[in-house]
């Protein structure tokens, strides 16, 4: 399995902004749910081409504006 | 006169508030509706307390309690009495609001087999986590 990672980082008012990378297709949109109902705020979503990839191990992922 | 301020929040999680003045090095006390004496002897009510060091040039640092307590809302309020350092209170309550979305996120990542490997404050005082599995 390729390394996954997921970077958050929080600004001073509290907006987050989330990067995931080596995640494609369904398994990112379920670690973007969990972290947007944990962190409990609105968001506006933005795709990277690899998240409508299939699920496999390669590189890829989603960025997240909380 | 009240020296008492309150500074509305949208944290509405004790168990995460208690996390992040913990991560941030204090020493919360946890118990709903405790009170504390305020520099100039106005009485605080809270349900989190805890005493902030504020340094002070050229002589001892002071230390001024403060706390969060619960509104009819449910989101926590920020109190305390904050004359003299109104812009380190902002700055305080910055620095609680970054660490409880961290350690929100912590746990959530946790559960999704997910290690913190990195964390830094970088020079525009966001805070920058990375995580991996």
């Amino acid at each position: 399995m390729n390394n996954q990672q997921v970077e958050i980082v929080i600004d001073k008012n509290g907006k987050a902004t989330l990067h995931i990378q080596g995640i494609k297709g369904m398994s990112c949109m379920d670690i973007t749910d969990a972290l947007i109902r944990a962190l409990g705020v609105s968001v506006e979503t933005q795709l990277t081409p690899e998240a409508y990839e299939g699920d496999d191990d390669a590189a890829g992922g989603i960025e997240v504006i909380l | 006169m009240s020296h008492i301020s309150t500074v509305k929040t949208t944290l509405t999680d004790a168990h995460y508030i208690e996390r992040a003045l913990v991560a941030l090095g204090y020493a919360p006390s946890v118990s709903p509706g405790q009170k504390f004496i305020t520099q100039f002897g106005d009485v605080a009510t809270v349900d989190i307390a805890f005493q902030y060091k504020l340094d002070k040039p050229y002589r001892e640092p002071e230390l001024h309690f403060v706390g969060f307590a619960q509104s009819e809302t449910g989101e926590y309020e920020l109190v305390g009495d904050f004359w003299n350092w109104e812009s380190k209170k902002d700055a305080l309550l910055a620095s609680v609001i970054q660490q409880y979305g961290a350690q929100m996120a912590i746990d959530q990542l946790a559960a999704m087999g997910f290690t913190e490997t990195y964390s830094e404050i970088d020079g525009d005082g966001n805070l920058r986590l990375i995580f991996n599995r």
